[in-house]
């Protein structure tokens, strides 16, 4: 299977020692192993509210596509998906992701 | 204890019409304990006797929370007396302890090794949650708590580093913390000045300015210059003043409890200026400025549920300020307006 398949198909996790609360469109997420809190924007907002151990990537970017479109974006990237999993790599690396994500 | 960091990620930020994409932020954060060296630091503030009983008590009221130490080795009681001033307390007779902490004598010359860094002194404090108790150790002392219990043991070294009713005052700062975050409210990493019967907060880093302002402001009641206890009395978030200091003269002048006015982001600066925060920040800002207990996740969820409220009732700015008072300025004006 190639590797950006692969990818589509996993099934992220939220590590179970962060902490989040979104306010005001925006997610605050407290991880306590690293005592580090960060912020994250309004569309990494929804994308972390997507993160619930059930939905596969490919899930994700149809969702976060839907809710921009309807929602009067100016326009919303072909490559989305190169976006979303660039941006799960990002919050992967900053520990806010469980390392035993699985591949359906 | 460990740097804390927060940062918000601009990896998505697709522009609405007519709108910025969001800033991307990254800024490093410490709560650390660390301290600046003393001249005035004596080494040598008690020692302990280990051949005698250790029989003494003594009991804090800190923001209406009761703790009581009992096994005090003689001597320490009175010190310690002294130490928390208008904290030690006679309690209500009617007032259950949150936590009984019972001395012992240690067994060993220290736990964490001392360290000097381009030759300031690092404070170091452990704090780890196994199972049902909370446990901290430094340089001259390790102690654990029961978390939701009201039961605690605190073994004491007889310590040049750091003395013993140092010692004391660093562990009960972690038992305040967690208890005071079992309470529904929480203790912040501030210092605190009341004017006009309204506590000011201010908060910020290590370094950041915190003992500045209060040393700015000499005739406002100093709550403290290092943590405030906050938390919601009715439908009211107040402060009150805690016995444990940053600086040697820097702890709290009254045990009172008053309402807050305001809450400020130190920034040090060449100009003056108020600026307010968005409410996300600001909970990012307070929270990461919150020691000990955001390191569980459950403390930390929380924390954000009180915070958020509170961000909501009371203004929460970033605060440029220089050497000078004059900061006062832009807080006054910003009541005003």
């Amino acid at each position: 299977m190639p590797e950006n398949v692969a990818r589509l198909t996993s099934v992220p996790r939220k590590n179970p020692a962060a902490a989040s609360r979104t306010v005001d469109g925006q997610a605050v997420i407290a991880i306590s192993e690293q005592a580090a809190i960060h912020i994250l924007n309004d569309v990494g907002t929804r994308v972390w509210n997507l993160i619930d151990g059930r939905r596969r990537v490919e899930e994700i970017v149809a969702s976060v596509a839907g809710q921009l479109t309807s929602e009067g974006y100016e326009s919303v990237p072909d490559d989305l998906a190169g976006d979303v999993e660039a941006f799960l790599d990002e919050i992967g690396s900053k520990g806010m992701l469980s390392t035993d994500g699985e591949t359906e | 204890m460990r740097a804390r960091a927060w940062s918000a990620m601009g990896v998505c930020a697709y522009p609405r019409k007519g709108e910025e994409p969001t800033d991307t932020v990254t800024q490093p954060y410490s709560t650390d304990l660390r301290k600046r060296p003393r001249a005035s630091y004596q080494p040598r503030e008690g020692l302990l006797p280990f051949s005698r009983p250790w029989s003494g008590a003594l009991t804090l009221v800190i923001s209406g929370l009761r703790f009581d130490l009992i096994g005090l080795p003689p001597g320490l009681d009175r010190l310690l007396a002294l130490r928390f001033g208008p904290f030690a307390i006679a309690p209500d007779p009617g007032q259950a302890p949150v936590l009984t902490v019972r001395m012992r004598p240690a067994e060993v010359k220290g736990f964490l090794d001392f360290e000097r860094q381009n030759g300031s002194k690092i404070y170091r404090l452990e704090t780890r949650a196994h199972l049902d108790r909370l446990h901290a150790w430094s340089y001259a002392f390790a102690g654990w708590f029961e978390i939701e219990g009201s039961y605690g043991e605190i073994t004491l070294c007889d310590s040049d580093v750091e003395p013993p009713a140092r010692s004391i005052e660093n562990f009960l700062r972690v038992a305040f913390a967690w208890k005071a975050a079992g309470s529904g409210g929480f203790l912040l990493h501030a210092s605190g000045l009341v004017r006009n019967g309204k506590a000011h907060l201010f908060f910020g880093p290590s370094g950041s300015g915190k003992t500045t302002v209060t040393r700015l402001s000499p005739h406002d009641l100093r709550l403290n210059d290092d943590c405030i206890h906050v938390r919601q009395v009715g439908s009211v978030f107040c402060a009150s003043g805690v016995p444990f200091k940053g600086a040697d003269d820097g702890g709290a002048e009254h045990s009172g409890t008053f309402p807050i006015a305001g809450m400020y982001r130190l920034v040090q600066s060449r100009r003056v200026a108020l600026e307010p925060m968005p409410a996300a920040f600001a909970v990012a800002e307070i929270g990461g400025s919150i020691p000990f207990v955001t390191e569980c996740a459950a403390g930390a969820t929380r924390n954000f549920e009180t915070i958020e409220r509170l961000v909501r009732s009371v203004p929460v700015g970033r605060l440029h300020f220089r050497l000078s008072p004059d900061f006062w300025t832009a807080i006054e004006g910003s009541e005003r307006a």
